[in-house]
C-alpha cells in the first residue's frame, strides 16, 4: 500500500507543474536530451550543456575570442616546472543556495568529482593530470599536476562537465548529483522533466553580466521533423541540434525565420582503418581508398549541402586549432586506379571490402553516407564493397576486438586543441576499443612528436609539430577525413530574436539570447 | 456471487505462471544482447577494460547467469525496476510518467475504432450485399493491410504538411504547455478541467491524427466481426419474430440485435488490445508521443537494458491486467464461460 | 508488366463493387494469388537483374545521373530520391526482404508451431499444460514488441529477422494445431485404431496430421500478411537490412526526414507496395478459410 501511494505521489510530483502566466519564458527547441545531470557521472553535450549554464568553472571559453579566460578564478599562476596552478577566485562568489563560492568549496567539488568517477562520465579527462588539490587561502587554490600538461587550463574550463564548481550545501557528498545541485549561474535550474524540458531562471546573484533573458525553457522534441514544424508554427522561439539537412535547406529560404549555419564545425566524421587486418594492413590500399572517396558527393547528396568536405583531422579554425593543415588528396580516380594495381588489384581481381556503419548513433543519415561511399569506392572499378551495419553498442563492441577493417565514426572534442583530434587513434587507442595502429612501424614516430607536443607550451612551435602529424598521416591514413558536421552548428529562430549564436563549442549561450 | 469470485481467482491464479513466463522469457531475451549492455552503455568512449569490468561488477553483469536471473526475479517481486542506465532515475519513474500519455492514445484510438468499426459493420449488415456493403467490406480487407506508420505517415502529409489543418506531432502546443497544470497525466481531461477553450481545443487538435492512425486497423477488424454476427443475429427466429410484431426497424438493429452481436466482440476485445500496445508502439514513433512504447524505442536504441527489461515487464504486467478485466467481464456478460 | 499489375488491380477493383455474384470466394483467392504471384515475379526478375538493366529501368542502389529530389516525371514516374535514384526502381526492388522474411518466418514458425502442438495435444498431461501455458503467454504479449525486441538483440539481417517475426507466431501454429489433434483424438476412428493396436507414430501420421494440415493453411496465409506489415515495421524502425539494399520500410523510414519538405513521393509509393502485397496475402487466407472452412460462408438472404 505505501508502495502504491509512493507510485501515486511520483506521478504527482512529476506532472505537478508550476505555471508561468506572467512572464513570456524563451524557449528554445532541441532534439538532444539530456540523460543525467551528475557532474561525476554525464558525459553528454546537453547534460554538460545544462550543467554549463547553471554553474561556472575555474576558466572557459571566451565565445568572442576563443580564448581561455577566467571564469570563477579571474587569474591565475604556473610554475615553472608546469607543474602547479594557483587559481585566484573572484571575491565573494555565491551559490544559488546561498553558500559562499570560495576555495573550499571548489576543492571539494573537485576532489568529490574524481572521487566518485563515475562508469559513464567524463572524468578521465581530468583525473589522471590531477595530483593534489590545496586551499590555499578563501580565495586561492593550488592545483598540483602529476605531469605537465599544456591544455590543462582547457581541462579544467566549463567546457568540462567533470571540472565544473558546485555547493557543497546542496549536492549530495556521496552519490550522482543527479539533479540536485547548485551552482553559481548565470541561470538557476528550476526543473528538469526528462524528455520533456529544462526549465531556468536566471540567478541574481551571478557575478558577471545578467542574463538578457529571465525564463528560459529548453523543450525536447523527438525528431528533427517535429523540431522544424515547431518553429515553423511558432511554438518555440529558437530551434538548436539537429534540424535535418534538407529541412535547414528549405527553411533558409523561409521569410519568417533566421536560419544560420556557424561553419566549420569542430564536429568531424571520418572513416578508420584497423591497419592491422588485412587488405587494409596494406597502406597502399588505404591510400587508393583516400584518392577513390568522393566527399563532394557525400556532403551534395546526403546533406544537402550543409556539411562540407574536410582534408584533415583538425578544424580550420585558428585560435584554439592552430596548425590544420589540408593535408590529404582530393578525389583522383586514376590515381586509386594505379595504387591499386601496383598492390595486384584489377577489374578481374578486385579488392572486396567491408564498410561498416552504425544506423542510428550518427543519426538516420548514415546508411546514405555510406551508401554513396560505396558507390564513389566501386567507381573505380576495382573495389567491390558490401556495407554491413550494427547497432552502436555491438558496433563498439567489434571495433574492441578488431572486427572491422573499415568503418565510419564520428568525433566531438572534449576540449578544443588539435592533439584531441590527432592523438585517438594514433597514439591514444584504449584496448577496449582496439589499439590498431600500435602496430604499424611508424607508431613510434607519433608518439614522439605527440608527446613532445603536447608538452610544449609555446604554440607555434606546437603547431609545427601537430602539421608534420597531419603531413605523415596522408602517407600512413590511419584515417581518412569525410566531413564537417556543420549541420549541429545550425539554428532557427523567429525574426524578433537574437544572440542565438553557436560558437566553437558548439553550444548556444542562452544567457546572450533574447526576444524584442 | 460464489461463482463469480471463484472464477476470478481462477483467472487470478492462471496470470500468475503466464506472468511468470514472459518475465523468464524477458531475461532470456535480454541476454541474448551481442556485445553485452555494458560495453553498450559505455559505447565509443575511451574507456580501460578495468573501466568496463567495474560497470559490469556494477550493474550485476559478472555474476553466474543462475544467480543474475534470481536476483532479478526477486527485483521484479519487490517492485524493483532498477534504475534506468540512460537517465539514472528510477525506470518505474520513468514508465509512470509516460503511461498515461499511452493510456490516452490508446484510448481515443479504441474509441475511434469503436465508433467506425460498429458503425460501419452495421450500415454493411443492413445493406447487406448491396454496393455500399461491398465498398466497407474493402475497406475493411484493406485496413488490415494498411500498415500503420505509412497511415501516419499519410495523414502527416495530407493533413499536417499540405492542408496545415492539424499539428504535425507531440501532445501540445510548446507555448500551451507552460500556461497547462497537467495533474492526471490526461491531457484532454487536464484541458478541460482548465476550462480554457484554446487549450482543450490544442490538446484535441493534437489527439485527433495519432487516434485515428492507432484506431484504424482494429476499425476494420471490429467491422468485419460486427457485420459477421449481426447478419448472424439478423438472421435469428426472435429477430424475424420482433419484426413480425411491427417493432420498428431501428429498434430491432440496435436494441435487440446489436446487444447480441455484442458478445463475440467482447471476446476479442483483450487480444485486440495487445495488438493496439503493438500499434502504439509505431504510432507514438511517428506523432512523438511521449510514451510508454516510444520510451521502448528509444531504450533499444540506447541499449539501456534496464528501461528495455522494465518497459516489457511493465507491459506485460499491464497486458495481463487487461486480460483478466476483460474476461471477468465476459463471464458478467454471458455467465456460460464460468463453467 | 505495369500495364497487366494494374490490370490486376482493376479487375479486383471490379470484382468488389459489381454484382451480387462477384464476391464468389473462389474470385477471392483467385484474386490474391495473382497479386502475391505477380510480386513474387517482379521482385525476383528486379533483385536478379538490377545490373544488367533489362528489366529495371534505373539501378535502384547506386545512380547519380538523374535529379535529386523530383517529384513523379515521364522518365521518374515516381520520382527521385536525395540520392538520385529513381523510386520507381527502389519500389519494384524492395520487396525482397518483405517477401523472404515472411515465407521463412512463416515456415519456421509452422514447423515449430505444429510439431509442438502436435506433441502437446497427442502426449497431454503436465507437459501439455505448461507448453499450452507459455504459448498462451506469448501470444498474450503485443507480437509488434516482442518481433522489435527480438531483433533489436541480434544483428541485422535476414535469418535474425525470420526468426524474430517467426517466434511470435508460433503460438499461433500451435494453438491451432493442438485444437485439432485434440479435436480428432476424440473422434471414434482414433479410438478405434488405437484399440486394435495401432502405433502412435502411426495415428499422428495417418490420421491426425491430415486432418489439421487444412486448418494450418488458412491461418499461415493471414499470417504472412500480418508478417509483410511486421517486416515492415522493423525495417520502418531501422532494424531492416544494411543499405543500400531496396526495402520498403527503410525508404518509409528515410522519406520521413524528407516530410516537412513536401517531397510526399518519397513515402506513398513504398507504402502502397505494401498494402497490395499484404492485400494479396490476406485475400488469399481469406480464400482458403472460406474453401477450408465452409460454414463460414456468408448466409444468402
Amino acid at each position: 500500500m505505501r508502495k502504491i501511494l509512493g507510485i501515486v505521489l511520483l506521478v504527482m510530483v512529476a506532472f505537478g507543474i508550476a505555471t508561468f502566466a506572467a512572464q513570456a519564458p524563451l524557449i528554445i527547441g532541441t532534439t538532444d536530451r539530456v540523460t543525467e545531470l551528475s557532474f561525476a557521472n554525464s558525459y553528454d553535450f546537453w547534460s554538460w550543456h545544462v550543467l554549463r549554464n547553471t554553474t561556472g568553472a575555474l576558466t572557459k571559453l571566451d565565445p568572442q575570442t576563443l580564448e581561455i579566460v577566467g571564469d570563477l578564478a579571474k587569474s591565475w599562476d604556473i610554475s615553472s616546472d608546469g607543474l602547479v596552478y594557483t587559481f585566484h577566485l573572484r571575491p565573494n562568489l555565491t551559490f544559488w543556495d546561498g553558500a559562499p563560492c570560495g576555495a573550499a568549496a571548489v576543492k571539494w567539488s573537485l576532489d568529490r568529482t574524481i572521487r566518485l568517477d563515475g562508469p559513464n562520465g567524463g572524468v578521465g579527462l581530468i583525473k589522471p593530470y590531477i595530483k593534489q588539490i590545496d586551499v590555499v587561502d578563501p580565495v586561492t587554490v593550488k592545483i598540483t599536476l602529476n605531469m605537465p600538461d599544456a591544455v590543462f587550463l582547457l581541462r579544467i574550463s566549463s567546457q568540462i562537465g567533470a571540472s565544473l564548481i558546485y555547493s557543497p550545501k546542496t549536492t549530495p557528498a556521496d552519490t550522482f548529483a543527479k539533479g540536485v545541485y547548485a551552482g553559481t549561474g548565470p541561470y538557476k535550474l528550476l526543473e528538469y522533466v526528462p524528455d520533456q524540458y529544462v526549465k531556468y531562471e536566471a540567478y541574481a546573484g551571478y557575478y558577471g553580466p545578467a542574463p538578457k533573458t529571465k525564463l528560459v525553457i529548453e523543450k525536447m522534441y523527438s525528431d528533427a521533423s517535429a523540431l522544424r514544424a515547431a518553429i515553423e508554427a511558432g511554438d518555440i522561439d529558437v530551434a538548436f541540434r539537429s534540424l535535418n539537412p534538407q529541412d535547414i535547406l528549405s527553411m533558409e529560404k523561409e521569410k519568417n525565420l533566421v536560419l544560420k549555419v556557424y561553419t566549420p564545425s569542430p564536429g568531424i566524421r571520418y572513416m578508420l582503418f584497423n591497419v592491422s587486418k588485412a587488405p587494409f594492413n596494406n597502406q597502399f590500399v588505404r591510400q587508393a581508398i583516400t584518392y577513390a572517396v568522393d566527399r563532394n558527393q557525400i556532403c551534395q547528396q546526403v546533406f544537402s549541402g550543409i556539411n562540407t568536405p574536410i582534408y584533415t583531422m583538425v578544424p580550420n579554425v585558428d585560435p584554439p586549432f592552430f596548425g590544420a593543415f589540408p593535408s590529404f588528396p582530393k578525389r583522383d580516380l586514376a590515381k586509386a586506379k594505379e595504387l591499386l594495381n601496383e598492390v595486384g588489384y584489377n577489374a578481374a581481381n578486385p579488392l572486396v571490402i567491408n564498410l561498416w556503419y552504425t544506423p542510428k548513433h550518427y543519426g538516420s543519415t548514415e546508411a546514405d553516407a555510406a551508401t554513396v561511399i560505396k558507390g564513389s569506392l566501386e567507381e573505380t572499378g576495382v573495389i567491390k564493397v558490401t556495407l554491413q551495419s550494427m547497432e552502436w553498442g555491438a558496433y563498439t563492441t567489434a571495433m574492441g576486438k578488431g572486427r572491422m577493417g573499415m568503418f565510419l565514426l564520428g568525433w566531438y572534442p572534449d576540449y578544443l586543441e588539435p592533439s584531441n583530434y590527432l592523438a585517438p587513434w594514433t597514439t591514444e587507442s584504449p584496448k577496449s576499443l582496439g589499439t590498431y595502429f600500435n602496430e604499424d612501424p611508424n607508431y613510434e614516430a607519433y608518439k614522439e612528436i605527440l608527446e613532445v607536443a603536447t608538452s610544449t607550451v609555446n604554440t607555434t612551435k606546437r603547431a609545427k609539430l601537430y602539421k608534420a602529424i597531419q603531413i605523415l598521416s596522408v602517407q600512413d591514413v590511419p584515417w581518412i577525413p569525410l566531413w564537417a558536421i556543420n549541420v549541429q552548428m545550425a539554428v532557427a529562430t523567429l525574426p524578433n530574436v537574437h544572440g542565438a549564436t553557436v560558437d566553437i563549442s558548439m553550444d548556444i549561450h542562452i544567457a546572450q539570447i533574447y526576444k524584442e | 456471487m460464489g461463482g463469480i469470485s471463484r472464477y476470478i481467482l481462477q483467472r487470478l491464479l492462471l496470470t500468475i505462471p503466464m506472468l511468470f513466463i514472459l518475465i523468464t522469457l524477458v531475461f532470456i531475451v535480454m541476454r541474448m544482447m551481442p556485445g553485452g549492455p555494458a560495453e553498450a552503455m559505455l559505447g565509443g568512449r575511451n574507456v580501460s577494460l578495468e573501466q568496463l569490468a567495474k560497470v559490469r561488477h556494477e550493474y550485476g553483469l559478472d555474476r553466474p547467469l543462475g544467480v543474475q536471473y534470481l536476483s532479478y526475479m526477486d527485483d521484479i517481486l519487490h517492485g524493483n525496476f532498477k534504475n534506468s542506465v540512460l537517465t539514472g532515475r528510477p525506470v518505474l519513474t520513468e514508465l509512470f510518467t509516460r503511461f498515461p500519455a499511452t493510456l490516452e492514445l490508446a484510448f481515443w484510438g479504441m474509441l475511434f475504432a469503436l465508433i467506425f468499426g460498429f458503425g460501419t459493420g452495421i450500415i454493411a449488415s443492413t445493406q447487406a450485399d448491396r454496393p455500399i456493403d461491398h465498398t466497407i467490406r474493402v475497406f475493411h480487407i484493406g485496413s488490415f493491410a494498411m500498415p500503420l506508420f505509412w497511415l501516419g505517415l499519410m495523414l502527416q502529409i495530407i493533413f499536417a504538411v499540405k492542408l496545415g489543418w492539424l499539428p504535425v506531432a507531440s501532445r501540445i502546443s510548446g507555448r500551451m504547455a507552460f500556461s497547462f497544470q497537467s495533474v492526471t497525466g490526461f491531457y484532454l481531461i487536464d484541458a478541460l478541467l482548465s476550462g480554457n477553450g484554446a487549450i482543450i481545443a490544442d490538446v484535441a487538435k493534437h489527439l485527433i491524427l495519432p487516434s485515428i492512425t492507432l484506431g484504424f486497423a482494429q476499425a476494420g477488424f471490429l467491422g468485419r466481426i460486427t457485420r459477421a454476427s449481426m447478419l448472424e443475429v439478423l438472421d435469428a427466429d426472435y429477430i424475424t419474430t420482433a419484426r413480425a410484431k411491427g417493432v420498428k426497424e431501428r429498434i430491432v438493429i440496435f436494441s435487440h440485435a446489436l446487444h447480441n452481436a455484442l458478445i463475440p466482440i467482447v471476446t476479442v476485445f483483450g487480444l485486440q488490445f495487445a495488438i493496439l500496445m503493438g500499434g502504439a508502439i509505431l504510432t507514438e514513433t511517428v506523432f512523438s508521443w511521449p510514451g510508454v512504447a516510444q520510451f521502448l524505442v528509444r531504450s533499444i536504441d540506447a541499449r539501456d537494458f534496464h528501461s528495455i527489461q522494465g518497459s516489457i515487464v511493465f507491459i506485460a504486467i499491464f497486458i495481463s491486467v487487461i486480460n483478466l478485466i476483460v474476461d471477468v467481464l465476459y463471464s458478467v456478460i454471458d455467465p456460460r464461460v464460468r463453467y | 508488366m505495369v500495364r497487366a499489375f494494374i490490370r490486376g488491380l482493376d479487375w479486383i477493383v471490379r470484382q468488389f463493387t459489381h454484382g451480387r455474384h462477384a464476391l464468389h470466394h473462389q474470385t477471392i483467392l483467385k484474386i490474391g494469388l495473382v497479386i502475391v504471384s505477380l510480386f513474387i515475379l517482379v521482385t525476383v526478375l528486379a533483385n536478379w537483374s538490377w545490373t544488367s538493366g533489362w528489366f529495371l529501368p534505373y539501378n535502384p542502389v547506386y545512380y547519380r545521373s538523374a535529379p535529386r529530389l523530383q517529384g513523379p516525371s515521364l522518365q521518374h514516374p515516381m520520382g527521385t530520391d536525395q540520392l538520385q535514384r529513381d523510386v520507381f526502381s527502389r519500389v519494384l526492388a524492395g520487396g525482397k526482404a518483405p517477401i523472404i522474411v515472411a515465407f521463412g518466418a512463416m515456415a519456421l514458425s509452422m514447423l515449430v508451431g505444429s510439431l509442438l502442438g502436435w506433441i502437446s495435444g497427442f502426449t497431454g498431461g503436465v507437459l501439455d499444460r505448461s507448453l499450452s501455458l507459455t504459448m498462451d503467454a506469448i501470444y498474450s504479449f503485443p507480437s509488434m514488441i516482442l518481433a522489435i525486441v527480438l531483433i533489436a538483440m541480434l544483428h541485422p539481417g535476414l535469418a535474425p529477422m525470420i526468426f524474430s517475426v517467426g517466434f511470435v507466431y508460433i503460438p499461433t501454429y500451435f494453438r491451432v494445431t493442438r485444437a485439432k489433434v485434440l479435436q480428432v483424438r476424440e473422434t471414434t476412428y482414433i479410438e478405434a485404431a488405437r484399440a486394435v493396436g495401432v502405433s502412435s507414430t502411426r495415428i499422428v501420421l495417418r490420421h491426425i496430421a491430415p486432418n489439421t494440415v487444412n486448418a494450418i493453411m488458412a491461418v499461415s496465409s493471414f499470417n504472412l500478411a500480418d508478417a509483410i506489415l511486421t517486416v515492415a515495421a522493423l525495417s520502418f524502425l531501422g532494424f531492416g537490412l544494411p543499405a543500400p539494399a531496396p526495402d520498403w520500410g527503410f525508404d518509409i523510414q528515410n522519406g520521413q526526414g524528407f516530410l516537412q519538405s513536401g517531397f510526399w513521393w518519397l513515402i506513398t509509393f513504398p507504402g502502397l507496395m505494401i498494402i497490395i502485397l499484404a492485400l494479396g496475402f490476406g485475400l488469399v487466407g481469406e480464400g482458403i478459410s472460406d474453401l477450408v472452412n465452409p460454414k463460414r460462408k456468408r448466409k444468402k438472404t
